[in-house]
């Protein structure tokens, strides 16, 4: 019982975003290029523009008083972005055979210096820094190449190892790692390989619920396309958007509804990779195999750095019968993990749970739109009630956001047990509505860094993995740092920095955070952002974090693989990429640094 | 009194602190582990863990705070002229106290040390701290209870292998500097120093203090060295007989109202200097890695690691001596040694305007050394020889060291005179700390010697001393160029092709006679060790009562006219055999403290040799 998707109506083949991708999507900022914060000095309300949210078009009364009284933001020092400056694009390094020969094997291929630009960065804070202030990278692609098949990637390698051609793969760009950037010191022409119009599903197969799918295509789309057949991935990053099943396999990404689905390691069946030496793919789709080591562990998350990944079967589940939202507040942070801790020793995870700290939920009302009369009136009662009755202190309670999936039977039973488990440690739920808005929120949260960006405050999320004994700790700890760097890196005013705990896992939890500072009077916003960063990268190691749980290494966190794997653990993974890659093809410097044909005097 | 608070204090009663403490990880691991040793019950040990923690907590109740610091304010104002704070330091203290949690360390010398410190912290509108104190306060009736509203929390003198004890302690400290309720004061020094110069720290306490940081369970510590200096201390005759080996009078609530002639008396200024707040985390970068303790999880008890001890012996080292850069020196102490310097000379009695020239000389000298002197060019001899009562009073227009002082009464008449020069020498240590190397230098260069052999023999010495002094290890050869430098840019020594010569003789002869008391003893009492000290670890002797034996002997070797009074003092005489034990000629049983020697012979060999090459002029050799 096969269902071919091939006759499936336009619906079906619309794009997130067309070839050229710029013609949506912003080249300077986050997301598509009609949706962005407005902000009015003279009526100082903010507005949201486009239709494609449910944001759009409502005015935001509390964001720039936030703005300006949470992040100490100062809005008479503006930093407009630079318009596109074409003079200013490296010139192309050019290789006339390899472009003659590839222009056969793809679906596109182009040497415009747009397409070059939007090629060569993901979406780091730096990234966009760099964009908006004309100052752009010293080297970018040379060449963009659109292959529309597994076979066209095929090609295009044997043509990059036979000139000897840099390729970086590259999805949605939405990496904040500096994946995506190219080595200053490279000298050989690069290609960059945009996979997005490899964005087919081959075949969904609802006997053994899998689905192999080409890596090129956007969450998004996939999701819909899925769900046009009553299926889902269930695999939902917040940059479901705009990322790529590709981009998802090559950095380990993590969903939001993990509990149920798991991560993106927990959901490929099979991958192909194409490698500098030929397709490295696994005989057979089986559930498990006991075959040595499995290869698929070293191509999920390797990051651009063996191969190009080219299609993937993964498993698929039913739309859900019943999706519920919920919410639940805690007198403070510490009591909220130690619900979410209590949660996951009893085994009731809910799709999500996600718990933010009173600086984020601070930031979570700020951007929600105006109420009407009667929704004040209720507000201003529940809020009697929870700071009067209840004794909470607004400015010390945490909220917790819920997603239940499932058979209406098991949504309400774990809604039931939930609300009992947080009632232990001091919760009230809170409502359906306030969970619900948490999570659309997520998108137009990555809007919010442009409108900062216009006044001089640069902003950034990374997050962590941590054993549950230290999650407490680590939060508060990572926080101080932030705030202490800041200072002694010439910041003014108290930075922003707000964390959620993200996921609930048996041993431990996701940590994400959110900072940013106001740069005025800073010698060197860039240097203060980046010391700022790895003070905080530190702290987060010192407390028994993770590098990273899935933003990835990238460039920006490469220093940290030798101490997180040990010495030992990184010559595996160089030897690995030594003998897939002797040639160093896939030289985007990511993970393991930037190796090559001098990799074994290195060694 | 609105103190800023730690941002991320939780609000907790000192009872809520201590139940807290009982319901740790730590305490909880800890009785199990007891439970199991010893067949009791978790009910019984959990009983007496909760009555420990009655015994040791504080009650800090800024009611009473807000009482006390009036009556503390009367007190001061009674018994001093002035006491001057450093405000700049107190107010980053201030900022800083919202920030980080905070160690207080101030240098101890007095009973007084930690009631000046709360009171000067409560007048900055600034948190005052829970202070770790010894148990003997608690037992004073009424007192006991006053300080512990105050904030002070009691610590047995020894609880050594006490399981109990040492976690209860551990936790109750470390929960204070997690959830950042108040400082965390304690002294570095252990105890109060009785001999007027910095004692060698002690690393417990501060390992404890620090584990929170290690353990990434806090971002960073601040650690605040605070310097008391006092122009005269109130315990100051009981810290001259405890050296000479009258014990300390137990604490008592009677004997405190009998004490109450302190109020008489006046003690003249008090300087109070906050120094550099080092941040641990800055300190412990690149030297602490605290992913390896990330490794062990929070319910099992970790161990301190070698590095991290490491760390902390070094950071211990740092705080004392930060404490004596801001330690102020008053010119009574000067006096002192000027005194002491005469004496040696047999001149018990001095005309006043020679003192007068030569404090001008002195005072000049140590400044430009780098001390910091309260010196104002204008020596009154009166107010500073008064300072120094009742052992030196002035006498027409001779400044006269009593050679049977009243308050040495009680002493037979070999000690009488020594009381007047361990009182003085008391008072000059305190000046020790800032002339310390370029004593060292001046001694070796007795006649010049090239650069490697005045380094080396700058060395010996300092190794020699280490125990007396305050010695940053592994620094010597930094310490010895940067002191050497600063003696050529004074003009003091000269050096040409590579040899180093002392210039300045009335400099050289000044600052040999600051050390010379010291090197002298060492050196008799090490003559006294070649013949006594027992050469087996079966009739190995308690240090105690061995150096009592060295003092009776160097008091009868010595008799009347004493010229210092060192040989008596046994504190410098227990040093003296401390570093035998150190240098490896002398082995010393941890825990029995009991010390032998076994090889006399290569021991004597060594010490003539040294006494030889660096004190050839020792008229008693």
């Amino acid at each position: 019982a096969v269902v071919s998707t091939q006759s499936t109506g336009m619906e079906q083949d619309k794009k997130a975003f067309p070839l050229k991708r710029q013609e949506e999507l912003k080249w300077n900022g986050w997301g598509y290029r009609d949706s962005k914060f407005d902000y009015d000095a003279d009526t100082d309300t903010t507005t949201f523009s486009g239709d494609r949210y449910p944001m759009a078009g409502h005015v935001l009364p509390n964001l720039m008083k936030w703005f300006r009284s949470d992040c100490s933001a100062n809005l008479n020092y503006k930093t407009p972005a630079m318009p596109l400056d074409l003079n200013a694009i490296p010139k192309p390094v050019r290789c006339p055979p390899f472009i003659e020969e590839a222009k056969l094997c793809c679906k596109h291929l182009s040497e415009d210096p747009e397409d070059r630009l939007m090629h060569g960065h993901g979406h780091l804070c730096e990234e966009i820094y760099m964009l908006r202030s004309n100052t752009y990278f010293k080297r970018i692609p040379d060449v963009v190449v659109y292959p529309g098949c597994h076979d066209d990637v095929v090609k295009l390698v044997e043509l990059a190892v036979k000139y000897n051609v840099v390729i970086i793969p590259m999805g949605g760009g939405t990496s904040v790692s500096g994946a995506l950037m190219c080595p200053e010191e490279e000298v050989r022409p690069i290609a960059s390989l945009d996979m997005t119009e490899m964005n087919r599903i081959h075949w969904i197969d609802p006997e053994n619920l899998m689905a192999h799918i080409e890596s090129g295509i956007i969450g998004q789309d996939l999701e819909r396309k899925l769900e046009s057949e009553g299926y889902t991935t269930g695999h939902q990053p917040d940059s479901l958007e705009f990322s790529s099943l590709g981009g998802w396999v090559a950095t380990r990404a993590s969903g939001m509804k993990k509990n149920v689905y798991g991560n993106i390691e927990d959901m490929v069946v099979r991958i192909k990779m194409v490698t500098a030496k030929g397709t490295l793919e696994k005989s057979c789709q089986v559930p498990r195999i006991s075959a040595g080591p499995d290869v698929h562990e070293f191509i999920l998350g390797s990051e651009g750095t063996l191969g190009v990944i080219t299609e993937v079967t993964m498993k698929i589940k039913p739309l859900p019968e019943c999706t519920r939202y919920g919410s639940a507040i805690f007198p403070d942070f510490d009591k909220g993990i130690q619900f979410m801790h209590a949660v996951s020793r009893k085994q009731i995870y809910p799709a999500s749970i996600r718990l933010m700290d009173n600086d984020q939920l601070q930031f979570g009302l700020a951007i929600k739109p105006e109420k009407t009369l009667i929704e004040q009136f209720t507000d201003t009662i529940k809020r009697m009630y929870i700071t009067r009755l209840r004794g909470f202190n607004p400015t010390k309670l945490a909220l917790c956001t819920l997603v239940f999936e499932g058979s209406t039977a098991t949504v309400e039973k774990q809604e039931s047990e939930i609300y009992a488990v947080a009632a232990e440690y001091g919760g009230i739920p809170a409502g359906e509505e306030n969970g619900k808005t948490g999570y659309l929120l997520t998108f137009n949260i990555a809007y919010l860094r442009d409108l900062g960006m216009n006044y001089g405050f640069l902003a950034e999320s990374f997050e962590t993995s941590v054993p549950w004994d230290r999650v407490s700790d680590l939060v508060k700890n990572v926080k101080q740092r932030i705030i202490i760097v800041c200072r002694e890196e010439g910041v003014r005013h108290p930075p922003h920095i707000s964390s959620r705990v993200t996921q609930a896992y048996d041993t431990g939890a996701c940590c994400y955070f959110y900072f940013g500072f106001g740069s005025e009077g800073v010698p060197d916003p860039l240097k203060a952002y980046s010391a700022i960063e790895r003070s905080a990268r530190e702290e987060v190691l010192a407390n028994g974090g993770s590098v990273s749980h899935h933003h990835g290494i990238g460039k920006v966190r490469s220093d940290y693989l030798e101490s997180s794997i040990s010495p030992v653990g990184k010559q595996a993974l160089v030897a690995i990429k030594n003998e897939l890659d002797p040639n160093n093809i896939f030289g985007n410097g990511n993970l393991i640094g930037v190796v090559g044909p001098s990799l074994k005097s290195k060694l | 009194y609105r103190p800023p608070k730690y941002r991320n204090i939780r609000y907790r009663v000192p009872c809520a602190i201590r139940e807290e403490v009982l319901q740790s990880n730590r305490v909880r691991r800890v009785i199990s582990v007891v439970g199991k040793e010893t067949g009791r019950t978790r009910e019984d040990l959990t009983s007496e863990a909760s009555a420990i923690l009655e015994e040791m907590g504080h009650e800090f109740s800024e009611t009473i705070l807000r009482c006390i610091g009036g009556l503390i304010r009367k007190v001061f104002k009674q018994i001093t002229t002035r006491v001057t704070v450093h405000t700049a330091g107190l107010e980053e203290l201030r900022r800083l106290s919202s920030q980080k949690p905070l160690l207080l360390m101030p240098t101890h010398r007095s009973y007084l040390d930690f009631l000046l410190v709360t009171w000067v912290l409560y007048s900055f509108d600034i948190k005052t701290p829970v202070i770790a104190a010894g148990q003997d306060f608690m037992f004073m009736r009424g007192v006991g209870a006053l300080l512990r509203r105050c904030g002070a929390f009691f610590i047995r003198r020894s609880f050594g292998k006490d399981k109990l004890y040492w976690a209860l302690f551990t936790e109750y400290t470390q929960t204070h500097i997690i959830n950042g309720d108040a400082p965390v004061e304690f002294f570095i020094e252990g105890t109060r120093s009785r001999t007027g110069k910095s004692l060698q720290p002690k690393f417990g306490m501060l390992t404890i203090a620090l584990e929170p940081y290690f353990d990434a369970r806090v971002a960073d510590i601040g650690i605040c060295p605070i310097t008391l200096s006092y122009e005269k201390t109130v315990e100051e005759n009981l810290h001259v007989r405890e050296m000479m080996g009258t014990p300390k009078p137990k604490e008592s609530t009677t004997g405190l109202i009998k004490a109450r002639a302190i109020l008489d008396n006046n003690y003249g200024t008090i300087h109070v200097n906050v120094g550099q707040i080092f941040s641990v985390y800055e300190m412990a970068q690149g030297k602490v890695d605290r992913k390896v303790r990330a490794l062990v999880p929070r319910a099992v008890i970790p161990s301190v690691h070698p590095h991290e001890r490491s760390f902390v012996n070094k950071l211990a080292y740092r705080v004392i001596l930060e404490q004596q850069a801001n330690a102020v020196v008053f010119p009574c102490s000067v006096l002192s040694a000027l005194l002491l310097y005469r004496v040696s000379n047999k001149q018990w009695q001095i005309p006043s305007h020679e003192l007068e020239v030569d404090m001008q000389w002195a005072c000049g000298l140590l400044i430009s050394l780098g001390c910091c002197v309260s010196w104002d060019n204008s020596a009154d001899l009166a107010h500073h020889t008064a300072m120094l009562a009742p052992v030196v009073f002035q006498e027409e227009d001779n400044v006269v060291v009593d050679k049977n002082p009243p308050s040495a009464d009680h002493l037979n008449s070999v000690f009488k005179q020594c009381h007047s020069l361990i009182s003085l020498g008391r008072r000059r240590n305190e000046l020790m700390h800032a002339v310390v190397h370029a004593a060292i230098i001046a001694k070796v260069l007795m006649r010049p010697k090239t650069r490697e052999r005045t380094l080396m023999e700058y060395q010996q010495l300092r190794d020699i001393l280490q125990y007396e002094f305050i010695f940053m290890p592994g620094r010597g050869e930094a310490d010895f160029q940067c002191t050497t430098q600063q003696l050529l840019d004074l003009g003091l020594l000269t050096v040409s092709a590579d040899v180093y010569k002392f210039v300045d003789m009335d400099t050289r002869s000044f600052l040999t006679s600051l050390l010379d008391p010291f090197l002298i003893t060492y050196i008799d009492s090490w003559q006294f060790c070649i013949s006594y000290m027992p050469r087996t670890a079966q009739h190995g002797q308690n240090i105690k009562s061995f150096c009592n034996r060295v003092q009776t002997y160097l008091s009868i070797l010595y008799c009347e006219p004493y010229t210092h009074g060192e040989s008596v003092n046994l504190t410098v005489l227990e040093n003296s055999i401390l570093v035998l034990v150190k240098l490896g000629h002398v082995v010393m049983d941890k825990t029995k403290k009991t010390v032998y020697c076994c090889d006399p012979l290569a021991f004597s060999n060594a010490i003539s040799l040294f006494a030889f090459t660096i004190y050839p002029l020792s008229a008693k050799l």
